[in-house]
């Protein structure tokens, strides 16, 4: 049992992380709490189940749709949204606010086109259960676990060792001193939105097939990620991982020692516990504390 | 005419709502999307105690609003040492968490299903039972809300209040306990808020989650917006307008399965136009983006 509970814990924890890379390579360089991370997983989920349902198209090809469908969203967001806010040098809490209203958007236009039933993915490739160690998988959620540490391995090698990557850490730490040594802060950010983006797309295609997905439940998933960012520290790549597993892990204790009310519960306690205890995160540097 | 009257008393209510929530927004400089939360805290509690326990609506009302203004505190005492992007993740958690606790408690709460056959109260001998009495009561609670307001925000507390929004940094320099006043206006706008819920617990006799989402939360953030933060009609008329007009809306015929996601759309354009082209609002004093210059 015991095992079970801790193979479902790192699997939710490896798909959470996922959702939460994408938001934290958005804060770590915009400076912005971009909730509107949860549009693109909604639009990737949402997406990629329509290619598989009404196009029978393989697997491989409904997730490039799901990641380019992300993508988009993520293009327009950035271009639309949040860069017209810099140029009006806006405040965090009102890019927060315009953030909150493009989900409330999507989610609508999802709900409009597609309806606000739950959708759950057509065929069911990958249902064979597999067995470790005495805990049961199905080889869909072993291949979850794959792409989503690849896709860790391959942020970490684009942020730490290419030009983008040295560039976006270079407009995180201080975006005025980067500007004003030449980067061109504008196409930075829209690279790194895109690639959020399509990060986001392809979490949300994962959890749907894994799962199922409503237009509503981008905002819950979110907020797991937005936590497991914050438990890693924000900003860090393997931190979002590593927060990830640590809130899906509480998440299955929770599920399995609580009655099933407390569930989403302990993630807000946990929550407050690592701003009260550690407001940085495991793997985060020192913030900037309020005045109060 | 008995329709005009309730879409009369849901004014009322949320304008008491935004009212509530504007002072946190508008003279203090912080966001919360919670507030639904804290209507749904009043409203749960009065309709929880006066059902299962048949205690009097009073009491409902009182322990609702203590309630949801000790909770304020959960949020507040953690994120408000931290910038102030942590007060907004954090209540934007607590809604999250709230409506799911709603959902999902269902020995206390009935989940999904709701509450229903909430009685009619009576308060000094006269029964709670006609719309035109709710629209009494409502108002009232609008209009002391109303006074409240303008009492504390015209205060020597309200210039503290004023000048937080401004810039945080002067008023800790001159040994203000920013903590403690900016915990203080977030109990009292959250036990507004729970006020707000109990009435409209009473009035409505049937509640479930569904009317205390973080998208009701956001709407009541809007109105705010739209209407124009940190002023005194400001919230009023965007709580009215935006009640208004999906009403107004529905004579169109919109059809129904539609209906509520074409409202939320609607709401969502307009805060992200607000934002994006008049932060100020209908009626804006206050820049709402100018207020904190970014680190």
């Amino acid at each position: 049992m015991i095992a079970q509970v801790i193979i479902n814990g790192m699997l939710a924890g490896a798909l959470i992380g996922l959702l939460a890379l994408g938001f934290t390579l958005v804060v770590r360089t915009a400076r912005i709490i971009h909730i509107a991370h949860a549009a693109t997983f909604t639009t990737g989920g949402y997406v990629g189940l329509w290619l598989l349902r009404t196009w029978d198209v393989s697997l491989i090809t409904a997730a490039c749709g799901a990641m380019g469908a992300g993508a988009a969203v993520g293009f327009l967001i950035e271009c639309c949204v949040y860069r017209s806010l810099r140029k009006q040098r806006a405040s965090s809490v009102s890019v927060f606010l315009a953030s909150l209203a493009v989900v409330v958007i999507i989610q609508n236009t999802i709900g409009l086109v597609f309806g606000n039933e739950i959708q759950i993915a057509p065929s069911r490739f990958g249902q064979e259960v597999l067995s470790i160690c005495g805990a049961r998988i199905t080889t869909w959620q072993g291949l979850s676990i794959l792409v989503s540490v690849s896709a860790f391995i391959l942020t970490t090698i684009i942020m730490q060792f290419t030009k983008t990557g040295r560039l976006a850490r270079a407009i995180g730490s201080d975006a005025d001193l980067a500007q004003i040594a030449g980067v061109k802060l504008e196409n930075v950010l829209m690279k790194v939105a895109l690639f959020s983006a399509l990060l986001g797309g392809l979490a949300g295609y994962m959890i749907a097939y894994d799962r199922s997905i409503t237009p509503s439940n981008g905002l819950n998933l979110i907020l797991l990620a937005i936590t497991a960012a914050i438990v890693g520290g924000v900003g860090s790549v393997p931190g979002a991982l590593i927060g990830g597993i640590i809130v899906g892990l509480t998440r299955q204790f929770a599920g399995w020692q609580l009655p099933s009310q407390w569930q989403d519960a302990i993630v807000f306690m946990l929550l407050l516990v690592i701003l009260v205890i550690r407001p940085q995160g495991l793997f985060g540097k020192p913030i900037r504390r309020s005045t109060a | 005419m008995d329709y005009f009257l309730h879409i009369l008393i849901l004014i009322a209510i949320y304008q008491t709502l935004a009212l509530s929530l504007d002072l946190l927004v508008g003279h203090t400089g912080l966001l919360s999307v919670a507030h639904a939360a804290f209507f749904g805290i009043g409203a749960y509690s009065s309709a929880i105690l006066t059902t299962n326990l048949h205690a009097p609506a009073v009491l409902g009302l009182f322990v609702g609003t203590s309630f949801a203004a000790l909770l304020s505190a959960a949020i507040a005492l953690p994120t408000l040492r931290l910038h102030e992007d942590y007060f907004v993740i954090g209540s934007f958690s607590f809604q999250v968490i709230v409506t799911s606790l709603f959902n999902n408690w269902t020995s206390l709460t009935n989940g999904p299903l709701g509450i229903s056959a909430i009685p009619h109260p009576q308060i000094v001998g006269y029964n709670l039972n006609t719309k035109v009495s709710y629209l009494i009561a409502s108002v009232i609670l609008l209009a002391l809300s109303q006074r409240i307001s303008k009492r504390v925000t015209w205060s020597p507390f309200g210039r503290i209040l004023h000048a937080i929004r401004e810039d945080s940094v002067l008023p800790a320099t001159q040994g203000k306990n920013l903590l403690g006043i900016r915990m203080r206006i977030f109990a009292l706008s959250a036990a507004l808020a729970a006020a707000a819920g109990s009435i409209f617990a009473h009035y409505i006799t049937y509640i479930d989650p569904t009317s205390f989402t973080v998208m009701d939360s956001i709407l009541i953030v809007t109105m705010i917006v739209f209407g124009g933060a940190g002023t005194t009609l400001g919230p009023l008329i965007g709580a009215a307008i935006l009640i208004l007009v999906p009403e107004v809306l529905r004579f169109v015929g919109i059809p129904t399965e539609l209906a509520g996601n074409a409202k939320q759309l609607m709401y969502g354009l307009v805060l992200l136009s607000c934002i994006l082209y008049r932060p100020k609002g209908l009626l804006g004093r206050y820049i709402f983006q100018k207020w904190s210059a970014r680190p």
